[in-house]
């Protein structure tokens, strides 16, 4: 006999449970209509230039090892200054994201990128800095300190762009041991090639590759040139990795030949697993990165923020952090204070070689305005993606 | 026993509070986050569809659409087909394979997701066993490209997770119907297809139903098998939501196509629903 019966009636009934569950339903929903934003609005608190005395907890978001944890030099000065860190790293996830939920007034400081520095400080979520509170922003290269991208006024900035860096081609030496200088190489079928999931980072590139201004990017060079370069390159593509650890080890385990959106910083990586990695600038020319600390307006600690702000203009402070990067700084005193290997692999002129040569990429929000808008952007990037 | 209303009602009502708390009010926000325009992470002006008329205006929408339902569509029949065939081994075949294949099945889900995700890596890469092997063998000059990171790649991950699940749903199915019902049929002279056909399996129609569809929800809404396994045409609707939501910071067009994607997977299941009961493998009292 068969085990399924059909439900007799007189119990607990299908309709009474949608009855019952219908009518609890509609009673949470009432509320969760009412409320019109579920995330924390924190509100933006008066931030005066005054003197303070740095110690107690700093909340910092950023990138791993940006923290300075393991270099000696960052290490004492936290211990000097009786600043307890509370790191969180970065991850995939979206900066703003974790600014603006529940949570986010608790950060005294993170990390921004170039591209959205403007944005984000137009939106009220960076709190202006004084060269008064960080007497070093004074000494930065003319490239930086008059850079509209981080000034905001006189001897004013929305952050502190204390580490730099190009972006460009990565690959194994072993594999490749001529190397690969140029963006073109990206067009060739002989090659498998593998890149970094951001329309940012890989309209940029295909802006650089096309010698166009990332920064600088209207829509019909956008939806142009810019996206018939990506197109070409489309099936050459073979791995987009959605982290830059994930593009590392798909490098190391030759499922590509090279790698876009390359960093100086994957040669340590690569040699810490025994592997020697490559990296160029291409002949096209290319993108920078910058890395600014950013002070929240609501930090409950900002004379710790301002600490580390100093620390990371500090040539001693900062040169070996710098160093373990493979990233430079914005003065020439710290420039100097790099570790030999790092120093040899940036142009001997920073300013001209460095500053003067690669673009900056930013992130437009302003659907009116000139230049395309990131939305325009991703739409572009899933379109290529899609193709194929 | 017999349940009444009242004990009926207080039992049901942890489950409904899980329910309610954990899958109602979430579906009922995310809907509201949809019916605005999202700005720097807050939404802006008054109640719209726009989002909902972007998506659907969109041809990335579809297209990604389209990549979804090739992947789920196959993951879902292939861990469905290979799943029943597994438990109805074990329930009813012969012989010592059955208590080994269950262990072997049980085993398979214990390892943690992400760990048999990055095994496929290994296995599938150019320098991986499969290709390793086959170039050993003398059977081709150079790698096979094809099968990792590639739509490929996405099936054999998402099965090799998916399949062991539908056969554990199907051995408790199975285990629950009578044998003398299954005996009765071939004594009355029906062939073994006939008896699996109109008798085991109308009895497991409505596991199959049930079966089917989780294991194409699971597969036509998972993130990171796609992201580690799949190329840069493997781009599903998980995906683009985890990037509305994460990178794009676009709660409105998430949202929108999460309800999108939740109102398409109940078509879906009353799509399966009805073929099952046309063809006569889902008894008619079955909701």
């Amino acid at each position: 006999m068969s085990t399924y019966r059909a439900l007799s009636r007189g119990v607990f009934t299908r309709r009474d449970f949608l009855r019952i569950s219908a009518a609890g339903a509609v009673t949470v929903a009432v509320g969760g209509a009412l409320s019109r934003s579920v995330l924390a609005q924190p509100a933006p608190a008066a931030s005066p230039l005054v003197g303070c005395t740095p110690g107690g907890p700093l909340n910092l978001f950023t990138w791993q090892g940006y923290d300075g944890m393991g270099v000696p030099s960052m290490e004492a000065f936290y211990a000097d200054n009786d600043i307890q860190l509370n790191m969180t790293p970065i991850g995939n996830e979206n900066l703003l994201v974790v600014m603006k939920s529940p949570g986010g007034e608790n950060w005294d400081a993170f990390s921004v990128n170039q591209g959205d520095n403007g944005y984000y400080y137009s939106q009220g979520v960076l709190s202006p800095i004084h060269v008064d509170e960080v007497p070093n922003l004074a000494k930065m290269y003319p490239q930086v300190a008059d850079n509209p991208i981080w000034k905001v006024g006189d001897g004013l900035y929305n952050a502190i762009p204390w580490t730099f860096g190009p972006i460009g081609i990565n690959w194994l030496k072993s594999r490749i041991p001529d190397g690969i200088d140029a963006y073109a190489a990206a067009l060739d079928p002989a090659y498998r090639v593998g890149t970094y999931d951001s329309s940012l980072n890989m309209v940029s590139t295909a802006a650089c590759a096309v010698g166009l201004d990332p920064g600088a990017l209207t829509r019909e060079q956008l939806n142009g040139p810019v996206k018939e370069w990506l197109m070409a390159v489309r099936p050459q593509l073979k791995v987009i990795s959605t982290s830059l650890g994930d593009q590392l080890t798909v490098l190391l385990s030759e499922e590509v030949d090279f790698q876009l959106v390359g960093l100086l910083w994957f040669i340590p990586q690569g040699a810490a697993q025994g592997a020697e990695v490559g990296f160029s600038i291409p002949d096209e020319g290319s993108y920078g990165f910058c890395d600014s600390l950013a002070i929240t307006p609501w930090a409950p600690n900002r004379c710790n923020a301002l600490a580390l702000a100093n620390a990371y203009m500090d040539p001693a402070t900062v040169g070996p952090l710098q160093g373990s990067l493979f990233q430079i700084g914005p003065t020439p005193e710290i420039n100097e204070a790099l570790p030999p290997d790092v120093r040899s692999l940036y142009p001997e002129d920073i300013a001209t070689g460095f500053f003067d040569k690669l673009k900056w990429n930013i992130s437009y929000n302003d659907p009116e305005g000139p230049y395309a808008t990131i939305e325009e952007w991703d739409a572009v990037w899933n379109e290529v993606k899609l193709a194929g | 026993m017999r349940i009444g209303r009242g004990l009926g009602a207080a039992l049901l009502v942890p489950l409904l509070a899980v329910l309610i708390g954990f899958v109602v009010v979430p579906t009922i926000v995310l809907f509201g986050y949809s019916l605005y325009e999202w700005v720097f992470a807050s939404p802006k002006g008054a109640l719209t569809l726009t989002n909902y008329v972007e998506l659907l205006q969109s041809p990335i929408t579809w297209k990604v659409l389209e990549t979804t339902l090739w992947i789920g569509i196959p993951v879902a029949v292939i861990s469905v087909a290979g799943g029943y065939a597994i438990s109805y081994y074990i329930v009813f075949g012969q012989g010592r394979g059955r208590q080994l294949l269950f262990v072997l099945t049980v085993t398979a889900l214990m390892a943690s997701y992400l760990v048999r995700v990055y095994a496929w890596r290994t296995l599938l890469g150019s320098k991986g066993v499969v290709n390793g092997g086959l170039e050993a063998a003398g059977l081709i000059d150079q790698p096979l490209e094809f099968i990792l990171f590639s739509r490929t790649a996405v099936i054999l991950g998402e099965v090799s997770l998916f399949m062991p699940l539908a056969a554990l749903t199907f051995f408790a199915a199975l285990s629950g119907i009578n044998p003398d019902l299954r005996e009765a049929s071939r004594d009355l002279g029906a062939s073994r297809f006939q008896t699996l056909r109109r008798v085991t399996l109308p009895l497991s129609g409505p596991a199959i139903l049930a079966t089917s569809a989780l294991v194409f929800f699971l597969a036509a809404g998972d993130y990171l098998t796609p992201v580690f396994l799949g190329g840069p045409e493997s781009v599903t609707l998980g995906r683009l939501i985890a990037d509305s939501f994460g990178t794009t910071v676009d709660y409105g067009k998430g949202a929108a196509l999460s309800v999108m994607v939740l109102v398409g997977f109940v078509l879906v299941y009353l799509l399966m629903r009805f073929v099952m009961r046309r063809t006569g493998l889902l008894p008619a009292w079955v909701s």
